[in-house]
């Protein structure tokens, strides 16, 4: 049997007896020979290539360093195959060799042969970066950033130059955690890294960008390092980088801009907010109609530049981008058709998709304009995708569109979101399961048509093990979505989720670990008591035995306002339920105490909490006349009516009108029974006589009361509802203005 | 409308009061002359004006290896050096690669050496066209070359031109280039460009001294009745070559 030309070159690498001039000769056909060649780097990992170079670079003989070049580079053209590639050559241990060839006594050519291949090895995520942490290894690799140094060779610059270059983009690639930037900061990377920004070398100062951005990136405290620094003739970084947002050279154009996007979201050069509006904005919104990396990249900095800014959303969207977007995404998908190549573009498919859910995350225009440009059949077919970044980008832009009343009752409906959405509830992947479950809490809003449906499918069933998986976002997702599930529900539908869910899961969230979680479940409980008196005893019963109020009773003593006035809305909602569950409260001294103690709160929405309490605990009641009268002696000789009276000066209106209420309970309490009568024994006596009186005025108060507290609903429950989108993922803030008024509805009584 | 007319002493005073340095100048001939890559010249060049070569001009004589080696047909060799200089290119910049192996497959077919062309084409062509749906259409143009005669005229024969090998030569001179951090294209021909179109802006607006022929550089005055030449139209294109 004959070998192949590429047998014999591999066995080659092996024989000692080989001179090394052949062995060089063979490295150097391989090389020729898998360079742009995906399918011969495959044969040759095949052949076993992989451990006989680790062999080779390995050897601590420095005498001949061509060899070892030569093997290095092979590594790194393997390495520029694909992902499986590299993970071939990190499992055989390449890594610590390569790191130490960088040893700067060696052969400059080796040491930018190592940089390029390491560079290329860390171009995976799903490479360690832990070695280079380790030992000296980052100290030689910043050091090797100094092309200025006294350490200079003679016609070596340019080698010196690209490989200041490469080791720029491995630090880059080298910044996944808070850790690895402070890490590559303290070993004085900044400052060598600013000589190259300022280099006038292009390739340099991209690589320098692209590693500045990288240590800037969601880290604001060496954003503000790096934004105070100054260049050689003094100037800030920022105002240097914006003049390279205009360069000729797009990749340059797109570095600039994605360091100015991380410094911009540190908040650290507020100066230039302006100039970023109008430079850096239109510049990336033009980079959509290039191609290649910058088109690719480009949406994903945009997204990231604008998300969460309403102006930069507008501005964008003013700029024709949706429909470029659209474009971009259709036309994969006619191309994906004609040449059934799937996975060539993912990448462009997924960043288009982050920034149109980015443009339409804040504005009802900019989403009015995503439906009409005719791309929501696209991003709804990408939420079943191969590709998991695919997926999640997709469920991204429907949570963004689902923000919208009005998609929500038609558009998303028409597109069939709900099929793939329900799929995606069972995704592996965390970060499809988070905009998958966040869009689910607006999917089961009132105003949706779906919610019926996504019921019946067995919505409830999911719920259980999403609150399982560990995953705080998720968990908060859905105690949010079975909230809103819940929200103003036939007692039918409270029952039947609850059936599913359990109530011990309900117990379990209220105590969970994260405070935003126990605040939505609080939230839950709020709408779960809602409205009936039956209503309320379901959830009497389901916690067990007295436990609803010793959970309410610990939440109050928190004196978290988050907590506080969910806690509080569920007594108001208990308060309008039958004499025993009014009487449960009344039993648990604790908890009246925190009422009481609340009513001096210093926020208005929880002093307004504090007295919906007291006024639905002492609702006139022709049935019950005498144990209202025993509530509000209780209450009166706790010193309620007294902070009532002082509250009469509140400067809050909405508090003032709460307490003209409560207030009118206390007098017409007092106009039945007198004044001094404190007495438990007075009152049974004149109940009868009571009664009509009681009877009359309460039409009298309870009719006007009713009109007021309509209106004052939705604003103060919008208003809280912004306070608690911080929290709980901006995803959601329509969500809560919609279903607004979980619960306050607790003294809509008939 | 009278047009202007400014007259040749005029000009001349005016072109006078421009400060321009000598040093820029001598930046663009060298700009010029590493970039086309006339190594010998620009070392002569910098030896008389004194001005200094951004580049090590061995990087120049490298490119100049390679574009010799593709005008001459021997892609092989082009390919082996480009590695050497950088490996990195050829794997960054799967366009570029296919190119350089599409033209192997042209000299195989043009040298007649059908059998080594079908393998050649079999073994890393069709690859590279399965990862590209791009490259499909290319790879069947160029191997339909197979079906006509060599030196008659064909819908492919383009393919067979000096101007193929001379297009390729540019391609890879570009990428070398920008692996070196250089412009890819010199920054002569662009002022030049820009020139012609100032001129064409002016000659709506008046008569005065001007630049006819580029190679002489020579200021003449045109006839006061044969003006208005510069139409419309003309003038748009030349913006968007500037």
């Amino acid at each position: 049997m004959t070998l192949t030309p590429h047998e014999v070159a591999v066995s080659q690498l092996a024989t000692d007896q080989t001179v090394p001039l052949d062995r060089i000769k063979s490295l150097r056909f391989i090389k020729n020979n898998i360079i742009g060649n995906k399918t011969k780097k495959d044969l040759y990992i095949q052949l076993g290539i992989v451990s006989r170079l680790q062999d080779i670079i390995s050897t601590k003989d420095d005498k001949d360093s061509q060899l070892k070049i030569q093997a290095v580079i092979v590594l790194g053209s393997f390495a520029f195959g694909n992902e499986s590639n590299i993970l071939a050559l990190t499992n055989s241990g390449v890594v610590e060799p390569l790191l130490n060839c960088l040893n700067p006594s060696g052969d400059p050519k080796l040491i930018e042969a190592a940089a390029r291949t390491l560079n290329a090895i860390y171009a995976s995520p799903k490479v360690s970066r832990q070695q280079l942490f380790m030992g000296n290894h980052l100290h030689v690799l910043v050091q090797l950033l100094d092309t200025f140094s006294s350490k200079h060779r003679p016609g070596q610059e340019t080698v010196q130059v690209h490989t200041a270059e490469l080791v720029a983009s491995i630090l880059a690639r080298c910044c996944e955690t808070l850790e690895q930037q402070m890490q590559i900061a303290d070993s004085g990377a900044i400052p060598l890294l600013m000589r190259l920004l300022a280099s006038g070398i292009s390739k340099s100062q991209e690589a320098a960008l692209g590693a500045l951005a990288a240590l800037v990136k969601d880290n604001p405290e060496l954003a503000q390092v790096i934004a105070q620094m100054r260049l050689e003739k003094g100037e800030r970084p920022a105002p240097f980088i914006l003049r390279l947002v205009r360069d000729k050279s797009p990749t340059m154009r797109l570095a600039a801009a994605t360091c100015l996007t991380y410094l911009n979201r540190a908040g650290v050069i507020p100066e230039h907010n302006n100039e970023i509006m109008l430079t850096v904005l239109p510049i990336l919104v033009k980079m959509l109609q290039l191609t290649g990396a910058v088109q690719e990249t480009a949406p994903q900095v945009l997204a990231h530049l604008i998300w969460e800014s309403e102006t930069m959303q507008k501005a964008v969207c003013d700029m024709e981008a949706i429909p470029k977007l659209a474009s971009i995404i259709s036309q994969m998908d006619e191309e994906d058709n004609v040449y059934g190549i799937v996975g060539q573009k993912d990448k462009l498919k997924e960043n288009s998709l982050l920034a149109l859910a980015a443009i339409s995350q804040l504005k009802e225009d900019c989403r009015k304009q995503v439906i009409e440009a005719k791309v929501l059949s696209h991003i709804v077919s990408a939420m079943s995708h191969p590709s998991v970044g695919v997926r999640a980008a997709a469920c991204q832009c429907t949570r963004s569109l689902s923000r919208s009343v009005k998609n929500l009752r038609t558009s998303l409906v028409d597109a069939g979101i709900e099929n793939p959405l329900f799929q995606l509830l069972s995704d592996e992947d965390l970060g499809v399961l988070r905009s998958a479950t966040a869009t689910l809490c607006n999917i089961v809003l009132d105003v949706s048509p779906m919610k019926k449906t996504i019921m019946e499918r067995g919505i409830v069933s999911k719920f259980v093990r999403m609150i399982s998986y560990g995953d705080n976002v998720v968990r908060l997702n859905t105690v949010w979505a079975i909230k809103n599930l819940v929200f103003e529900a036939e007692s039918e539908v409270k029952e039947n989720v609850m059936r599913q869910f359990g109530y011990n899961n309900l117990v379990l969230l209220l105590n969970d670990s994260e405070p935003a979680v126990q605040e939505q479940a609080l939230n839950l409980v709020r709408n779960l008591a809602h409205k009936r008196e039956h209503d309320i005893e379901q959830v009497f019963k389901g916690l067990g035995n007295g436990q609803l109020l010793s959970i309410i009773e610990e939440k109050l003593s928190w004196d978290d306002p988050r907590l506080l006035e969910h806690a509080l809305y569920v007594l108001v909602n208990i308060a309008t339920g039958s004499e025993y569950h009014k009487q449960s409260i009344l039993k648990r001294q604790g908890i009246l105490r925190s009422v009481l103690r609340s009513m001096n709160h210093e926020s208005a929405a929880i002093r307004v909490a504090t007295i919906w309490v007291i006024i639905n605990l002492t609702w006139p009641d022709d049935k019950v006349s005498h144990s209202v009268h025993e509530c509000v002696t209780l209450l009166r000789s706790m010193g309620v009516e007294d902070r009532l009276l002082a509250l009469n000066a509140d400067h809050d209106l909405d508090v003032r009108d709460r307490v003209k209420t409560a207030l009118q309970h206390f007098l017409m309490d007092q106009q039945q029974y007198g004044h001094n009568n404190n007495g438990n024994g007075v009152s049974p006596d004149q109940t009868g006589s009571g009664n009509g009186r009681y009877g009359h005025s309460s039409s009298r108060y309870q009719d006007p009361e009713h009109q007021q507290q309509q209106d004052n609903i939705p604003s103060s429950s919008s208003s809280s509802g912004d306070a608690f989108s911080g929290g709980a993922g901006s995803a959601m803030d329509t969500t809560h203005i919609v279903t607004g008024g979980h619960g306050v509805g607790g003294h809509d009584r008939r | 409308m009278a047009k202007k007319v400014i007259s040749k002493d005029e000009w001349n005073a005016r072109l006078a009061e421009v400060q321009v340095d000598r040093d820029d100048l001598n930046k663009l001939i060298m700009n010029y002359l590493i970039i086309e890559g006339y190594k010998d010249a620009a070392e002569k060049f910098s030896q008389e004006s004194g001005a200094k070569p951004p580049v090590n001009l061995e990087s120049i004589q490298n490119r100049m290896v390679v574009r010799t080696a593709i005008q001459r047909g021997h892609i092989e060799e082009a390919i082996e050096r480009v590695n050497d200089l950088n490996p990195e290119i050829l794997d960054t910049n799967p366009k570029l690669f296919f190119h350089l192996q599409q033209q192997r497959l042209i000299e195989y077919i043009r040298e007649g050496r059908v059998m080594e062309a079908l393998e050649f084409a079999q073994e890393e062509l069709a690859p590279r066209g399965e990862e590209n749906p791009e490259f499909l259409s290319e790879l069947e143009r160029t191997m339909s070359l197979l079906a006509f005669e060599l030196n008659s005229p064909s819908p492919v024969s383009d393919l067979l031109t000096p101007a193929q090998r001379q297009k390729l030569a540019s391609e890879l001179n570009s990428a070398l280039l920008l692996s070196q951090s250089q412009e890819k294209d010199p920054k002569l021909p662009a002022l030049l460009k820009m020139c012609w179109w100032a001129q064409q802006q002016l000659d709506e607006r008046c008569t005065y001294p001007k630049i006819k022929d580029f190679t002489k550089a020579e200021l003449v005055m045109e006839p006061m009745g044969a003006v208005g030449g510069g139409s419309q139209g003309s003038s748009s294109s030349a913006v968007a070559g500037a």
